[in-house]
């Protein structure tokens, strides 16, 4: 097998390294130890399958050379905030208020940092507005994939967008977010073995953010693709009053217990589901759409050639 | 693109060493005439010597400045080649570039090469292909509108040909790329009505790692050696 095969270098790298990383950390660290399993699980697959694909740019002066680099703040961010978290909020599965205040603090700060390094005063205001996905995504159950559920799709959204913008490299990248977050879900699906909370939100968010805000600034996906493909991050709030979820550190002996297997089985379903509605609409938006799909229909014409005027 | 300077380069050593223009094979056209002077007044009158100098002090400026060339838009292609998937290489050209240098016929020594070429003129007769080349994946003309070739030596390997050492900077990255410049030509052009500008001919040929600029997308199918073909005309300012 190439290691450099991008199938490799964006799907199955990153994913085995979110389940593997993620699987030992909640072996050593115990299951709802503040999320940051997941967030170590999400941030080693993303950083290391990235630097695997472009190398480590020494100069990170144009934005793919940057992209490596945020994604190590979005990850640095999420290790930052599972141990603030988990310090405060103990062994609970969801997150209390004010550790969730904190997670989001720490997030909007990295996401409006992070895309103003990216985009300008242009890419600080996507991150704010980046922050706003983000508190809607801390509000999902912790002990359920509703958040990761949305976040892989809404990551295979902007890899399929930014495919039919022209960019194989952003979409790699786009690919790899997918599979970071999956990787570290399906650690929750179908059955909870721990907690994706706030830090590995952080962390596969601000990614998303910084990737999305890359592809408008690179190959100009356009304004409404993004806004729709920002709305599938919300799907997790129309799921989230659908029981709290998680895992259970007692034996099934009731029947609340199968609610709550049921509701972490098919809560996430219905996350994907929604966020895959705006994703279908973003990316046929993006395809058929004036600046959609890049080159002429046949692709072999120049009818710019200045030579035919 | 990086060929220019280097053509450009190997044009002012040939002409300043050989046959530019109207100067003889071998010898370089500002040192012959005042040579044979030199060697002339060891046998006259110091009076007849110190006649002659003024007109061969007049002489010597001329051919002793560095003169500019500018790059003719109207006679430059600036070519590529890399190879897809092993099969067949695919050939694109740049099309918008400038650029010049200063040469010196005399000394054959070139300087200020600076060949600019606008990364959004690729074009390879196929429209998404050339869309693709100018996004990120490769050529990233969003963010780097340019890439710049500059040489400040280069030495004579043959008779009409030079390796110039230049550096090309590309997506925010400065490499060295080594040219191969054949002089073809240097003299008046042969037409015009009112004014026939001094013309040097360059074909250059040269290559060079893409990886090296960070450009490292899809390595496995599209080639990492990207092979250059220069031909430009430049003329005298």
């Amino acid at each position: 097998m190439n290691p450099h095969h991008p199938a490799v270098e964006s799907v199955v790298l990153p994913l085995a390294l979110a389940l593997l990383v993620t699987g030992l950390a909640r072996r050593s660290f115990g299951p709802w130890r503040g999320g940051l399993a997941a967030a170590l699980g999400v941030g080693t697959a993303l950083v290391a399958a990235t630097f695997w694909m472009v190398g480590a740019p020494q100069t990170p002066a144009g934005t793919l050379s940057k992209l490596p680099y945020v994604y190590v703040a979005a990850a640095i961010a999420g290790v930052v905030v599972g141990v603030v978290v988990g310090a405060r909020s103990g062994a609970a599965a969801t997150p209390a208020a004010r550790p969730a205040v904190v997670a989001w603090l720490c997030g909007a700060l990295v996401s409006v940092l992070a895309l103003g390094w990216l985009g300008g005063i242009r890419g600080a205001v996507h991150g704010a507005i980046g922050a706003m996905l983000l508190a809607a995504l801390l509000r999902a159950p912790a002990g359920r994939a509703d958040a990761a559920a949305a976040l892989v799709i809404a990551a295979l959204g902007l890899a399929a967008a930014t495919l039919a913008a022209g960019s194989l490299t952003l979409f790699q990248h786009a690919l790899l977010i997918a599979a970071a977050a999956g990787g570290a879900a399906l650690w929750l699906w179908p059955r909870a073995r721990l907690a994706f909370g706030p830090a590995a939100v952080v962390t596969a968010t601000i990614a998303w953010l910084a990737t999305a805000q890359a592809a408008t600034r690179l190959v100009g996906l356009a304004e409404p693709v993004l806004a729709l493909l920002a709305a599938a991050l919300l799907a997790p709030l129309v799921t989230a009053r659908r029981g709290s979820g998680g895992v259970r550190d007692g034996p099934r002996d009731d029947a609340g217990g199968d609610r709550r297997d049921r509701t972490t089985l098919t809560a996430p379903l219905l996350s994907a589901a929604i966020a895959l509605v705006f994703v279908a609409a973003a990316v046929g938006w993006q395809i058929s759409g004036p600046g959609g799909a890049s080159g002429n229909d046949d692709g072999s014409a120049t009818s710019d050639d200045a030579y035919l005027d | 693109m990086p060929a220019l300077p280097i053509l450009v380069h190997l044009s002012s050593s040939l002409a300043g060493r050989t046959m530019l223009g109207r100067t003889e094979p071998g010898r370089a056209p500002g040192r012959s005439a005042p040579g044979r002077g030199r060697r002339r007044r060891g046998f006259r009158p110091a009076l007849l010597a110190a006649l002659a100098a003024p007109s061969i002090a007049a002489a010597a400026p001329a051919s002793a400045q560095s003169a500019r060339y500018e790059i003719d838009p109207e006679h430059l292609s600036i070519g590529f080649m890399a190879e897809h998937l092993g099969y067949a290489k695919v050939l694109g050209l740049f099309r918008t570039a400038k650029g010049g240098f200063e040469f010196d016929e005399k000394t054959a020594t070139l300087g200020n090469v600076r060949i600019e070429i606008e990364t959004a003129s690729v074009f390879t007769n196929h429209r998404k292909r050339d869309d693709h080349l100018k996004g990120p994946d490769f050529l990233n003309s969003g963010e780097y509108p340019k890439m710049t070739f500059t040489a400040a030596s280069a030495r004579r390997s043959g008779e009409r040909d030079f390796v110039v050492d230049g550096r090309l900077e590309l997506l925010g990255k400065t490499a060295p790329v080594q040219l191969q410049a054949r002089w073809n030509k240097s003299a008046e052009y042969a037409f015009g009505t009112f004014r026939k500008p001094y013309v040097i001919g360059i074909s250059a040929r040269g290559s060079f790692k893409r990886s090296a600029f960070g450009m490292n997308y899809g390595l496995e199918w599209v080639g990492d050696d990207v092979d250059l073909i220069v031909e430009f005309e430049a003329q005298r300012r």
